[in-house]
């Protein structure tokens, strides 16, 4: 089973959101926010599309098959 | 109400608060990962069992040690990762598929040991010529024995299949 990446923990810091706060709003357990943001948990369809819902961003911006370009990274792109 | 009924019913309460029985009932448990109890539990069943294989005529030893680990994981389900079903709190996605693989890992070492054990008891028993009441305390023990797997595989898979998490 191919591992899911996701910047669950990049869009709540963005939003200066707990882990707590983010679970009450999917419907899910703290700690299983946890375990999605270290990779040891691939959510399923409704939770990840919950997830998009709350960051208002499309699904494909959350989570991704393959690794997500880090921000240092992305931001040195855009200077370019 | 009388004086000597209200004080003694006021014991009651009191001795019943001491056994912290109330105090689980009324406050959330606090589940955690429990990496090391299931295996001191299995290892006691398993010697147990194992020593009552040994020793036909000092199986009684066994079945002490096989209390012991049932003891120990009787408190697991209480305490462990594994949420139970029908529990009041919320038992989300990752709690449910945790439980599910807890559970087929429990059940499939039960299945492997039960077929096991059975052939290494009516092997055991042609060998050594066991009698029938030897035999009947043998089948006891087993059963004793599969019961503590039970009760401790799942936890033991829980707690090591996923790493504790700590509050944000």
């Amino acid at each position: 089973m191919p591992q899911i990446h996701n910047r669950i923990a990049l869009f709540r810091a963005e939003r200066a959101m707990s882990r707590r706060e983010l679970a009450e709003a999917v419907g899910v357990n703290p700690q299983t926010i946890g375990y999605l943001e270290r990779g040891d948990y691939s959510p399923s369809l409704e939770l990840g599309m919950k997830i998009a819902q709350v960051f208002e961003v499309p699904v494909e911006l959350v989570f991704s098959f393959t690794p997500f370009e880090s921000v240092a990274a992305a931001l040195r792109r855009a200077a370019e | 109400m009388s004086r000597f009924n209200q004080r003694f019913l006021a014991r009651l309460d009191a001795a019943a608060e001491r056994t912290g029985i109330p105090a689980i009932a009324k406050h959330e448990v606090r589940r955690r990962h429990l990496r090391w109890v299931p295996i001191v539990a299995l290892a006691l069943a398993l010697g147990g069992w194992g020593w009552g294989l040994a020793q036909p005529d000092r199986a009684y030893f066994g079945y002490a040690a096989i209390s012991a680990g049932f003891a120990l994981g009787v408190f697991l389900p209480i305490f462990g990762p594994i949420k139970p079903w029908g529990e009041s709190k919320l038992v989300d996605e990752f709690d449910r598929q945790l439980r599910q693989r807890a559970f087929l890992v429990g059940f499939a070492t039960v299945s492997a040991a039960s077929v096991l054990g059975i052939w290494l008891l009516l092997g055991l028993a042609l060998l050594d010529n066991w009698s029938r009441d030897t035999l009947i305390t043998q089948l006891a023990n087993f059963a004793y024995m599969l019961f503590v797997l039970y009760l401790t595989v799942p936890t033991l898979h829980a707690s090591w299949a996923t790493q504790p998490m700590a509050e944000d």
